[in-house]
C-alpha cells in the first residue's frame, strides 16, 4: 500500500477522498492548498500525489510544474482533479507533467482505481 | 479753503465709520463662508452616507445571488468569451516574471496574455525570454487604434503555446502602450492590468461575470483595488489578509474602503460609475477601438476612457452597463512614505481635473443622462474642489474666531461635529466591509481600523487637501500652456514602484 | 436652545452614533463566529456519516437510515454540505446521496418551495431539484422561467438543463428573447438536452427575436446536428441580423459537410458583410477540405485585416495545399499584404510542429 497526498480546497471532497483512499488501504496526507502541498511532499515523500487544479494561491498545475522541475520529485506519479471539462485545460495538465487526470463530477470508486492503476504503472 | 477744510473734516468723521462697517461686513462674510464650508462637509458626507446605503443594499443582493450563480459552469460554457489580457511593463524587471506567472494560472477558461514591453531599460525582456523560452515571431498588427510607439518586435514561447505574446515597442507612456496590446488582442475582451498588481485567483472570472449575464448590453466592468501592505503575498498571491503596519497605510485602508469598495458600488448602482481602476479593469474591444483607445495625453486616462465610452455611447443613444464589481479582485502596493503618497494624489486630483474640462460639454447637458447631470457634477463638486474648500475652512475659520466674527466654542463645536460625522460615514463603511466581505479576520484589525478612522481626520485629511489644490494647480497651468500637448513623463515619474497608482 | 447647545447636542449624538455602529460591528462578528462554532460542532458530529455514505460501496443501508432520521437542527448543519457533493459525485456516491434526499422529502420540500414568496427560496429550491434530476418539477420549474427575479429565471433554466427534458428546449429558447436568462446558461442547458433539443432548435431558427436565432444556431453546430445544415445556410444567406449570419457560419464550420463548405466558400464573397466573410474564412479551416484552398488563397490580400489573417490561419490547418499555398504568398507572389500574413500562420506552423520559426523579414 502507499502514501497518498491529496491537495484539494474543498473540505467535503478532501474528506470523502481520504474516507476512499483510506478504505483502499493506503495513508493519506490531507492539505488544503497548493503552496502546503509543495512543502509536505518534500518532509513526507510519498508515492503519489493528487492535486485539484482550481486551489487559492497555487494551482494544481503550478504545484505539478514545480514538482517537476525538482530532481527529487521529477517522477513522482501526479494525478490532477479538474472541474474543467474544456481539452485545452486537460492539455494544460498534461504538458504541465501530470500523468493522469480525474474530471470532476468523479465517482469515488474510480478515483480509487485510478490511483490503484497510476501507482502500478509507476512501480512498473 | 473753507471747502478743504469741510472735506478734510468730513472724512475724518468718516473713516472710522467706512472702517466699521467694512470690518462688519468682514466678519459678516467670514459668518458666512465658515457656515457654507460646514455645509458643504456636511453635503459631501450625506452623500457618501447614500452611496453607502446603495452599496449595502447591492452587496445584500449580490450576496443572495452569487448563492445559485454556478462558477463552475463558467468551464463548460463553450460561449464563453474570451479574454485577451494586456499588461504594460515599464523597467519591472524584479516582478514581471512573477507577474505573468501569477497571471498565467488565473483562473479562467480562455484568454491570452499580451505583456507590452514599453521599451524598459532594464532586463524586464531578458526576464521573460529566459523564463518563456521566446522566440520572435512575425506578426501583422491590425491598425484598429492609431499608436504613437513603434513596435520592434514581438515574441512567442518556443513550445508552439499561443496563450503568451510579448511585444516590444519604443517607449511612449502607458497609455499608448496599452492601445498597442489592444490593436494586438485577439479576444473579444480586453482586460487590463498593471504588472504590479497583485490578483486573486478567481478575479478574472469575477470581472467577467458580468459580460456573460447580460452579454449584449455591458461595454466595461472594473474590480475593487484593496491594499496589499501588510498582507502575506506568495507566490502572487494574497494569501493572508492583514492590516498594514503603518498609521498613514492604514488610513488610507479605510479612505479606499469608503471611496473605493463602498462609494464605487453606490456609483455603479446609479449608473453612473466614472472610473474603472487601470489597475484592473475588462472592456469589450470593439468599444474600445470604436472610441480610439486610450488618450496618450490625458494623465488620469483610466477614468478618461470610461468617462468617453459614456459619453459615447449616449450619444449613439445606445442602452449599455457599466459595472462595478465588489468582489476582492486586485491587491495594490499603496505608498507608504508622504512624498510618494502626495505625488499620486496631486496626479488624481490634477487628472480629475483635466477630464472634466475636456468633457465640460457633458455638464448638465440631459443628453448624457446621469453621468452629465449626476456623475460628473458631483466629481467635479464633491471630489475636485472638497481640497479648495477644506483648505479655505481652515485658514477662514480661525479668522474668523480672531477678528470676532465667529464665536470660539461656536467654532470648535462644529469642527468636531463635522469630524464626527466624517467618523459616523467611516464606521459605517467599516460596518459594511464587516458584514459584507470581512476580509480582515483578526479583532486586532478591527480595533486598528477603528483606531485608523479616528486617525484620518487629524492631518492625513489636511495633506490630502493641500495636494489636491496642487494638482488643481497643476491642471490649470498645463491647460494655459499648449492644450493637448505634454511631454511625456514616462512611468518611473508616476511613482513607481511603491505607489503613485492611479485609481 | 443656543447654537452652541445644538451643536453640543449634536456632537453626542454623533459620538452616540459611533458606539453604536461599534457595538453593532463588534457583536456582529461575535455572533458570526459563535454561529459558525456552532455549526462546525454540529456538522462535525455528522459529516463523517455523510462521507461515508458518499464514498462507501455496498454497505450504506445503515448509515443512510442514522442520516435520514437525523433532527433538523443537525441535518441544517450538513445540509450544505450534502447539497455540494451531489454536484460533484457521480456513480454511487451520488445515487445514495439521491436516495438520501428522497427519504428525508427534500425534493417534496422544494417542489412546494417552488411557489413560495421569497426568492431567495425559489431559487434554492430550484437548485436542489436540478441537482437531484426531479424529472416530475419540470412543468413547474418551465414556469419559473417567467418569475420575476433574475435569479430564480436562471435558477430555474439552470435546473432544466441539469434534469435535460426535451420538452424544456422551446420554452428555454424563448426566454433568450429580451435577455430574461443569460445565454451562456440556456446554452449549457440546451447542450445538455442534445440532439433531441433538435426540433425546438430548427423551429427557433425562424423566431423574430434575432438573439433567440443566433443562439439557436450556434447551439445546433455545437450539437452536431447535421440533419440542420439546410436550415442554417438559409440562416447564412438571408438572415437579415449579421450575428446570426456570423453564428451560422460559425456552426456551418463544426458540422463540415459538403453542403457546408459550398455555402462557406460562397460567404468569404463580398456580397456578404466583413463579420461574416471573416468567421467563413475561419470555419472554411474547420471544415478542412483542401477543397477550400483557392478561396483562402484570394483572401490572403483581403483589405480586411480580419479576414485575411482567418484566411491564413485556415490555410495552416488544410494540410498540403495549404501550406504549399501559403509559402507561395511568402515569398510575395501574391503581394506584399499577403506575404506578411502567410509568414505569421508560417510561423505558427513552424512552433506547433516544434521547430523554430524563420526570423522575420527585416523591416522595409
Amino acid at each position: 500500500m502507499a502514501i497518498v497526498l491529496v491537495a484539494e480546497d474543498d473540505p467535503d471532497i478532501r474528506d470523502l477522498i481520504v474516507f476512499k483512499l483510506r478504505q483502499s488501504g493506503h495513508t493519506v496526507v490531507p492539505v488544503g492548498d497548493g503552496r502546503s502541498a509543495l512543502g509536505k511532499v518534500r518532509d513526507q515523500l510519498p508515492d503519489i500525489v493528487l492535486l485539484d487544479v482550481m486551489m487559492p494561491g497555487m494551482s494544481g498545475i503550478d504545484v505539478c510544474r514545480e514538482l517537476r522541475r525538482d530532481q527529487q520529485t521529477a517522477d513522482l506519479p501526479i494525478i490532477l482533479l479538474t472541474a474543467r471539462a474544456q481539452e485545452s485545460d486537460v492539455s494544460v495538465g498534461l504538458a504541465a507533467g501530470a500523468d493522469d487526470y480525474i474530471v470532476k463530477p468523479f465517482s469515488p470508486r474510480v478515483l480509487a482505481d485510478r490511483v490503484q492503476s497510476v501507482l502500478t504503472r509507476a512501480r512498473a | 479753503m473753507r471747502e478743504g477744510a469741510l472735506a478734510a473734516g468730513a472724512a475724518a468723521a468718516g473713516v472710522p465709520g467706512v472702517l466699521e462697517a467694512l470690518a462688519e461686513g468682514v466678519r459678516w462674510l467670514l459668518a458666512v463662508s465658515g457656515a457654507a464650508v460646514m455645509v458643504y462637509f456636511l453635503c459631501v458626507n450625506t452623500s457618501y452616507l447614500v452611496l453607502i446605503a446603495l452599496a449595502t443594499w447591492d452587496s445584500v443582493h449580490y450576496h443572495r445571488r452569487v448563492a445559485f450563480a454556478g462558477a463552475d459552469d463558467v468551464y463548460s460554457n463553450p460561449l464563453n468569451p474570451a479574454i485577451s489580457v494586456i499588461m504594460p511593463a515599464y523597467n519591472e524587471e524584479a516582478g514581471i516574471v512573477e507577474a505573468v506567472r501569477a497571471m498565467l494560472s488565473m483562473r479562467y477558461p480562455s484568454f491570452e496574455i499580451i505583456v507590452v514591453d514599453d521599451g524598459s531599460r532594464d532586463g524586464t525582456f531578458d526576464r521573460l525570454r529566459e523564463e518563456y523560452d521566446l522566440v520572435e515571431v512575425p506578426r501583422v498588427v491590425p491598425d484598429d487604434i492609431p499608436t504613437r510607439g513603434r513596435v520592434l518586435s514581438v515574441h512567442v514561447p518556443g513550445g508552439g503555446s499561443q496563450v503568451l505574446t510579448v511585444v516590444r515597442k519604443s517607449n511612449s507612456g502607458r497609455a499608448d502602450a496599452l492601445n498597442v496590446g489592444i490593436n494586438f488582442a485577439r479576444n473579444p475582451l480586453v482586460c487590463m492590468v498593471d504588472a504590479d498588481s497583485i490578483l486573486d485567483p478567481g478575479a478574472l472570472l469575477s470581472v467577467a461575470k458580468p459580460f456573460t449575464d447580460d452579454p449584449l448590453r455591458t461595454v466595461a466592468t472594473g474590480g475593487v483595488i484593496r491594499i496589499a501592505n501588510g498582507c502575506d503575498v506568495v507566490g502572487g498571491r494574497v494569501v493572508t489578509v492583514r492590516m498594514p503596519r503603518q498609521w498613514l497605510v492604514r488610513i488610507q485602508v479605510i479612505e479606499y474602503l469608503r471611496a473605493f469598495l463602498l462609494g464605487r458600488t453606490g456609483w455603479s448602482r446609479l449608473g453612473g460609475l466614472l472610473i474603472i481602476s487601470g489597475a484592473f479593469g475588462l472592456f469589450r474591444r470593439d468599444a474600445v477601438v470604436e472610441i480610439g483607445g486610450l488618450d496618450p495625453d490625458s494623465i488620469g486616462e483610466d477614468a478618461e476612457l470610461v468617462t468617453r465610452l459614456h459619453r459615447h455611447m449616449r450619444e449613439q443613444d445606445r442602452d449599455y452597463r457599466i459595472v462595478f464589481v465588489s468582489e476582492p479582485v486586485s491587491w495594490t502596493e499603496a505608498p507608504s512614505t508622504l512624498a510618494v503618497l502626495g505625488r499620486q494624489r496631486r496626479r488624481w486630483s490634477r487628472g480629475l481635473a483635466e477630464l472634466a474640462w475636456k468633457h465640460r460639454a457633458m455638464f448638465g447637458n440631459p443628453r448624457y443622462g446621469r453621468i452629465g447631470l449626476l456623475a460628473l457634477p458631483y466629481y467635479v463638486v464633491f471630489e475636485l474642489l472638497a481640497p479648495l474648500v477644506s483648505l479655505s475652512g481652515l485658514v477662514l475659520v480661525p479668522l474668523g474666531v480672531l477678528v470676532g466674527a465667529i464665536d470660539l466654542p461656536f467654532a470648535g463645536a462644529i469642527m468636531l461635529a463635522s469630524y464626527g460625522y466624517a467618523l459616523l460615514v467611516a464606521f459605517t463603511a467599516l460596518a459594511v466591509e464587516e458584514y459584507a466581505f470581512h476580509r480582515y479576520t483578526r479583532w486586532r484589525d478591527l480595533g486598528v481600523a477603528a483606531l485608523a478612522a479616528f486617525a484620518e481626520n487629524i492631518g492625513y485629511r489636511q495633506f490630502n487637501a493641500w495636494w489636491g489644490v496642487q494638482g488643481i494647480v497643476a491642471a490649470l497651468r498645463r491647460t494655459q500652456q499648449v492644450w493637448g500637448v505634454m511631454t511625456r513623463e514616462g512611468f518611473s515619474a508616476q511613482g513607481r514602484p511603491t505607489g503613485g497608482k492611479r485609481r | 436652545m443656543t447654537s452652541v447647545q445644538l451643536v453640543s447636542v449634536t456632537l453626542a449624538l454623533l459620538l452616540l452614533a459611533v458606539s453604536v455602529l461599534g457595538a453593532v460591528i463588534v457583536t456582529g462578528r461575535s455572533v458570526r463566529r459563535a454561529r459558525q462554532r456552532r455549526d462546525a460542532r454540529l456538522a462535525a458530529e455528522v459529516r463523517p456519516l455523510l462521507i461515508r455514505l458518499t464514498g462507501g460501496d455496498e454497505d450504506v443501508e445503515e448509515v443512510l437510515r442514522r442520516l435520514a432520521a437525523l433532527d433538523r437542527r443537525r441535518w441544517n448543519a450538513v445540509r450544505a454540505s450534502a447539497v455540494g457533493l451531489l454536484g460533484k459525485v457521480s456513480g454511487q456516491g451520488n445515487a445514495a446521496l439521491t436516495r438520501l434526499f428522497e427519504e428525508r422529502g427534500v425534493a417534496r420540500d422544494a417542489v412546494a418551495d417552488l411557489s413560495r414568496r421569497g426568492s431567495v427560496r425559489r431559487a434554492r429550491a430550484a437548485t436542489v431539484l436540478g441537482l437531484l434530476r426531479h424529472a416530475e418539477a419540470v412543468p413547474d420549474l418551465t414556469r419559473l422561467l417567467a418569475d420575476r427575479h433574475p435569479e430564480v429565471r436562471t435558477a430555474a433554466a439552470r435546473a432544466l438543463g441539469r434534469i435535460a427534458e426535451p420538452q424544456a428546449a422551446g420554452p428555454l429558447l424563448d426566454c433568450l428573447a429580451g435577455g430574461r436568462v443569460p445565454s451562456d446558461v440556456v446554452v449549457q442547458a440546451l447542450i445538455a438536452i442534445g440532439p433531441a433539443a433538435r426540433p425546438a432548435l430548427t423551429k427557433a431558427m425562424a423566431h423574430t427575436a434575432p438573439e433567440v436565432r443566433a443562439i439557436a444556431a450556434e447551439v445546433l453546430g455545437l450539437i452536431g446536428s447535421v440533419g440542420s445544415v439546410s436550415a442554417l445556410i438559409r440562416a447564412l444567406t438571408l438572415d437579415p441580423s449579421s450575428d446570426v449570419r456570423t453564428r451560422a457560419a460559425r456552426s456551418l464550420g463544426r458540422l463540415g459537410t459538403p453542403a457546408c463548405l459550398d455555402a462557406l466558400t460562397d460567404a468569404v464573397g463580398l456580397t456578404y458583410p466583413t463579420a461574416v466573410r471573416a468567421e467563413a474564412a475561419g470555419a472554411l479551416g474547420d471544415v478542412g477540405a483542401p477543397a477550400a484552398v483557392p478561396a483562402l488563397r484570394a483572401l490572403l490580400a483581403d483589405h480586411h485585416y480580419r479576414v485575411a489573417h482567418h484566411a491564413a490561419r485556415s490555410l495552416t490547418r488544410l494540410g498540403g495545399p495549404g501550406t504549399e499555398t501559403l509559402r507561395e504568398a511568402a515569398d510575395g507572389a501574391l503581394g506584399v499584404r499577403a506575404a506578411a500574413h502567410a509568414r505569421e500562420a508560417l510561423a505558427v506552423l513552424a512552433l506547433a510542429e516544434g521547430r523554430h520559426p524563420a526570423r522575420p523579414a527585416p523591416a522595409p
